[in-house]
């Protein structure tokens, strides 16, 4: 019963979906507002209808309802009740639902955002293509693969498949959600961009009304991307954190260009420059999240972790070339419209060529992945070979890039808007200069020599010490101007110009993920060892003892733990116990639970890679320096995004 | 950029055979099956040692496998590897650097799960250190 509610209420979103774009169309042609009002009104009947749909389906898992196909081929009853919950994403059907669910939250927020604009020209035709995005998952859910589908007869399985033991792991609870729900909140700022093409109305209104959205999608892509590599690194046991997989490259593609668009947005609000380049990153970062979609489902290339292989990957291709090819046809359209004011770079020493440069290289980033991941299907196509590049092709053509844009982030704020002077330059750039030297010439005496290592660190501190350069002197006029402490000052630095001391917060963050990144895959030492009860192996100036193996039983699977004792310098700092584990319901992919050893310095990581039945094992252990600064960057970046999300307030942004 | 040095080609096991010598020494990926029977699992020196051939192709159509490493979790019979290293046309033999398993795709048929009885599951992981 109430799983044909659910059922009937994602039908009835279905109906109302349409009903919200003929009333929106009615509003504009008829001129009256009240079908406009209408409009809004049914996006609200939406999100509710979804949520409830949604809720019953949480039902079903929490409820063990093996009823429910999509229920019996994700859950069991013995599994934990946070991975029941995160099941709902953990395969196709329950994923385009979320999907739904998503769009329907941010399409009621962004709806009750402009409720008093129902006048405002474009806000019925972002209502349009909204609705006309959620169409396209609704006919999937509701003719394709419909998470209400009941297995025939009404049999009722006694418990179900399970939910793959790669997934059950911490990670899967906030990386599949926040990627998802970073990908459909990016369907906001295109709606918008695509309603102010259709109107005309091409001023900096839509980016202003969407700049919240913009950078709550981005941050959410984040928060998935580096979750990703959490659970890659946690779960997935080879060592690494990203292994510039199609699946990964997938996700990562879109949140560059965000990335671009960000910055490259300013310059349309503070000089009304690069209108078109603004319209163009967008709709390439919609039409990517739905490419990338499309990646993960299709099949189309080899990827190690390819869970939801389906039938659907042509409907994401063919939405994806409308949807663009409509919003590229309305630019070209428009393109008269859409040119530049007389505005142009005055100067290549502005603040407004380093962000084009920042573009273009986030740009040009975004190209070499998606280059690379293609590059099987593209050369198959010229040359008649497959030809796939792997890791070593994306580290060589993107680290020099990452590089360029790392020093850009230090550079861009040092640089005035409009045109940079001398004097300016000199008095910005020396302190950040002696610091990168210095830190340089003291990787390089320590013996450094992995030149991209010396160039991340010493780039890195160049942003550092410009950043904390940035604070100070807001702080010191701070101090001058209103008589303001230091702590005061800074306080009120961060809650007066949210955008401009969150932002560089953010740039902190980043700078820590570049260190981290860049320590832990150009230092790792490995060392693998077969090892009897009682034995050693060492790797760097770690020891590993080994000291017994115990089996341990939970409700869905048993595992074999190794206890390992861990020997810094002769002395013992740690026990560790990597297991592996066989879930009862996929004895044939057993899974190796990877311990870790965490310190700021580095991770030891370790893996049990077989044992026998005598006792004998196999370990593997990796030494990752510098590691834990990723996480702690991306935490920092997140905490600093949510903020500049914070509402502006009524005092007008300041314009230093 | 960069494609020629680090891009490698992709090839199945028919394709690889059939190339002669003209793929010796070079960087390769080639997907298939492993041979059922085929594989030599020498764990106490990280060596593994089997067959592949094409999922769909007849089993005297083979490569011999050999791969120093850490076995990789699901890596059994009749599973498809995805394999990348050197091939040595004269020994028929691929040295391979990187082993990875595809994971089956998922079966989600019209019919529920059927019941299994995991009672005789616990005798698979019966460790006995020094029994040897």
């Amino acid at each position: 019963m109430l799983i044909e509610i659910g059922r009937a209420s994602l039908n009835i979103v279905l109906v109302m979906s349409v009903y919200v774009i003929v009333a929106s169309l009615l509003g504009v042609f008829k001129k009256d507002l009240r079908f406009v009002a209408s409009a809004r009104r049914g996006i609200y009947s939406i999100f509710i209808l979804a949520t409830v749909s949604s809720a019953i389906l949480l039902h079903a898992f929490i409820t063990n309802n093996f009823a429910v196909k999509y229920v019996a081929g994700y859950s069991e009853r013995d599994l934990n009740i946070h991975y029941k919950i995160a099941a709902f994403w953990g395969g196709n059907d329950g994923s385009l639902l979320f999907w739904i669910f998503g769009l329907s939250i941010f399409a009621a927020l962004m709806s009750f955002q402009n409720r008093k604009d129902d006048d405002h020209k474009f806000i019925p035709y972002t209502y349009v293509v909204i609705m006309v995005v959620m169409i396209f998952f609704l006919i999937l859910t509701s003719f394709i693969t419909n998470p209400f589908d009941l297995y025939p007869g009404g049999q009722l399985p006694r418990d179900g498949r399970g939910l793959n033991p790669m997934l059950q792991t911490f990670g899967m609870m906030f990386h599949p959600p926040a990627l998802l729900w970073g990908y459909v909140a990016f369907t906001i700022p295109f709606a918008f961009a695509v309603a102010a093409l259709i109107t005309r109305e091409l001023d900096s209104t839509w980016i202003l009304k969407t700049r919240k959205w913009t950078l709550f999608a981005w941050v959410l892509l984040g928060i998935g991307n580096i979750m990703g590599a959490e659970w890659a690194y946690d779960e997935l046991g080879w060592g690494g954190f990203w292994a510039w997989d199609p699946v990964e490259n997938a996700s990562f593609i879109p949140w560059l260009t965000a990335t671009a668009y960000l910055h490259s947005v300013m310059i349309q609000e503070r000089r009304n420059m690069l209108k078109i380049w603004n319209m163009f990153l967008i709709v390439i970062t919609f039409a990517l999240t739905i490419f990338g979609t499309f990646l993960v489902r299709s099949g189309v290339l080899q990827s190690v972790h390819d869970f939801g292989v389906s039938e659907m990957g042509p409907f994401f291709i063919v939405f994806m070339a409308i949807m663009s090819a409509i919003a590229f046809g309305l630019i070209i359209y428009r393109y008269d419209d859409l040119k530049s004011d007389n505005n142009q770079l005055e100067s290549f020493l502005s603040r407004e060529s380093t962000f084009l440069l920042n573009n273009l290289i986030l740009l040009a980033l975004a190209f070499a992945t998606l280059w690379g991941t293609l590059f099987p299907l593209i050369s198959e196509v010229i040359t008649g070979n497959k030809i796939t590049v792997g890791p070593p092709f994306f580290e060589q053509v993107n680290t020099p890039l990452f590089l360029i844009l790392l020093i850009i982030t230090g550079i861009c704020p040092l640089i005035g808007w409009r045109k940079a002077s001398a004097e300016n330059l000199k008095r910005n750039f020396i302190l950040p200069a002696i610091f990168m030297v210095a830190a340089l010439v003291l990787l390089a005496a320590l013996g450094m020599r992995h030149i991209y290592a010396i160039l991340c660190f010493s780039f890195s501190s160049f942003v550092l010490v410009t950043i904390f350069m940035e604070y100070y002197r807001g702080i010191r006029a701070r101090g001058r101007l209103k008589g303001e402490g230091p702590v005061k000052a800074l306080a009120m630095l961060f809650w007066k110009n949210k955008r401009r001391y969150g932002g560089y917060f953010i740039h902190i963050g980043i700078v820590l993920v570049f260190i981290g990144a860049t320590g832990s895959s150009a230092f790792v030492t490995e060392n693998a060892k077969s090892m009897k009860l009682g034995e050693s192996m060492s790797v760097g100036n770690y020891t590993l003892k080994y000291e017994k193996i115990k089996g341990r039983e939970k409700p869905n699977y048993e595992a074999i733990v190794a206890f390992l004792s861990v020997f810094k310098d002769g002395k013992k700092v740690d026990e560790i116990t990597p297991e592996k584990r066989f879930y009862y319901k996929f004895p044939d992919e057993p899974t190796s639970e990877v311990a870790l050893s965490r310190t700021l310095k580095e991770d030891l990581f370790v893996i049990l890679a077989s044992f026998e039945r005598d006792g004998t094992i196999t370990v593997k252990a990796l030494i990752n320096p510098l590691i834990n600064w990723m996480w702690i960057g991306a935490v920092i970046a997140v905490i600093g995004g949510f903020y500049v999300l914070l509402p502006d307030g009524k005092k007008k942004r300041s314009t230093a | 950029m960069g494609i020629k040095e680090s891009g490698v080609y992709y090839m199945t096991i028919a394709e690889l055979k059939s190339s002669g010598t003209a793929m010796s020494g070079q960087g390769l990926r080639v997907s298939g099956n492993v041979v059922n029977g085929s594989i030599e699992d020498i764990a106490k020196e990280l060596i593994l040692k089997f067959r592949v051939k094409d999922e769909e192709g007849p089993d005297n159509v083979f490569v011999n496998v050999f791969y120093k490493g850490v076995k990789p979790d699901s890596f059994k019979e009749d599973v498809q590897v995805i394999l990348e290293g050197k091939y040595d046309s004269a020994r028929n033999l691929l040295t391979a650097t990187t082993l990875l398993v595809k994971c089956p795709s998922r079966y989600e048929g019209e019919a529920p799960p059927e019941d299994h009885d995991y009672s005789n599951k616990k005798k698979r992981l019966e460790v006995k250190p020094g029994a040897n």
